[in-house]
């Protein structure tokens, strides 16, 4: 108890100088990774070990996109090529969307064969191939509708289910 | 140590009022909550899921380990249970964050898709939440470090001032508004209908996005001025409650909104809270 009878407590002594030196390094690691973010290559370790800074990584609605993406599916079916509903396959989504809908996603072979053979796995009747593409239409400001107004599709990724994909820790799906 | 050193040391550590740790609590119990339980939704399709599993940088779990539903339904409840255990506060509160941090970060990175901004804001919190005095009770009559809240402010100092920046020097098209429409009507971010209304309106999204850009810029500065602390999460609770109005980014408001509490300054904050008690003694002796 301190003085007037308040219930008054603060560091020990002895902590004090490690308390000032993580805050210190706590300074210095969000700060540096301010600093790279705005750099457009870091230098050569932070290109091996792109995650260093991540969880300080403040980018947030930062840039001007004026266009939707949405990405599709067509399946190839007892020989006609048919468009499947891929957020019914995948129901689960987040407030950015379904969680393949990432361009970090699009863009990554790994998660981009395990999407396509997860999505063989899925679908009745089984396809023999997957075409993926990628749907870019402008927005339209101030309306609920956003019709495919200028809409452009990209072949992103083929795939043939009678492929087969390791999953972590040996599953072969 | 020298004597001046250990005199400037005692000052710089001088006790502060730590009342608004007690709101901070059970606002991040609450926050954490909001992010947590609808995951419970994600289950099946996302964190047990068999089919879609990954395993790459930064999150290795899955050569380790692979979910189940039962399993992960069993780790939700367990990180849902942690926060319980904070929000009753007590010799449990600091353990119950533990556990709720450890589940909620085997989820993610089970998952490992999708960490959101609220999730790393919420681990920072965390931390924050573990070296200030954030398990006692009656925190209205105690006087504690100000470690914890240093951590704190710093924290949203980077994070303001990282995105406020980068938007400043990275996009002129933030000071027109031009931003803000777009995102507004983001198909999955956007969309509610008053953003689409505001969407158009140009006149309300230029000074917005003005605004907000200038709050994030100046806010590693002017929250450390008593003057101008309170102000300036003013400024920044309006934010927040205009993102909560106008988009779908999750909990990110109220996670954001239930630090400031403690990043009031702590003066002001005990001056509120005395003038709250005379006016309910007041109202009770009427």
């Amino acid at each position: 108890m301190g003085e007037a009878g308040r219930d008054v407590r603060t560091t020990p002594r002895w902590l004090r100088v490690p308390a000032l030196l993580l805050l210190a390094a706590l300074v210095a690691y969000q700060s540096a990774a301010y600093h790279f973010a705005l750099e457009k290559t870091g230098p050569a370790w932070l290109v091996r070990s792109p995650y260093t800074f991540w969880p300080a990584t403040w980018q947030m609605f930062t840039y001007l996109d004026k266009r939707h993406s949405r990405v599709e599916v067509m399946a190839y079916v007892d020989g006609e090529w048919e468009e499947r509903d891929l957020e019914a396959l995948f129901p689960y989504r987040w407030e950015s969307g379904p969680r393949y809908a990432r361009s970090s996603f699009r863009k990554n072979r790994t998660r981009m064969r395990t999407l396509a053979q997860a999505t063989c796995h899925r679908m009745e009747p089984r396809p023999e191939k997957l075409r993926f593409s990628v749907t870019r239409w402008s927005k339209t400001i101030g309306s609920a509708e956003q019709p495919k107004k200028g809409a452009k599709t990209d072949p992103i990724f083929d795939w043939a289910c009678e492929d087969r994909i390791s999953l972590p820790r040996g599953k072969v799906l | 140590m020298s004597e001046p050193n250990t005199s400037r040391l005692d000052r710089l550590f001088a006790p502060v009022w730590a009342g608004p740790w007690t709101i901070f609590r059970l606002a991040f119990a609450v926050s954490g909550a909001a992010a947590l339980l609808p995951r419970y939704a994600g289950i099946g399709d996302a964190y047990g899921v068999q089919d879609m599993v990954f395993s790459q940088r930064p999150f290795r779990l899955a050569d380790k380990i692979i979910f189940t539903e039962p399993t992960m339904t069993m780790n939700w409840a367990a990180g849902l249970a942690g926060l319980v255990l904070l929000a009753i506060g007590g010799r449990l509160a600091k353990p119950g964050v533990v556990i709720w941090l450890m589940c909620s970060w085997l989820m993610l990175a089970s998952e490992a898709l999708n960490i959101k901004a609220y999730d790393r804001l919420l681990t920072w919190m965390a931390i924050a939440m573990l070296l200030g005095p954030s398990s006692e009770r009656n925190m209205a009559d105690k006087w504690r470090s100000p470690v914890g809240r240093w951590f704190l402010v710093l924290v949203f100092c980077a994070i303001y001032g990282s995105t406020g920046w980068l938007k400043a020097l990275k996009e002129p098209a933030w000071w027109t508004g031009e931003v803000l429409s777009h995102h507004l009507v983001h198909q999955y971010f956007g969309l509610k209908p008053l953003g689409i209304w505001v969407s158009a309106q140009q006149w309300i999204t230029a000074p917005f996005g003005t605004i907000t850009v200038l709050f994030e810029c100046a806010f590693p500065l002017l929250i450390w001025f008593r003057r101008t602390n309170p102000w300036v999460l003013a400024i920044g609770f309006g934010m927040h409650l205009g993102i909560l109005l106008l988009m779908n980014v999750g909990p990110f408001s109220y996670v954001a909104i239930a630090a400031y509490p403690v990043l009031l300054h702590p003066e002001i904050a005990r001056r509120w809270w005395e003038r709250l008690q005379e006016r309910r003694s007041n109202r009770s002796t009427r």
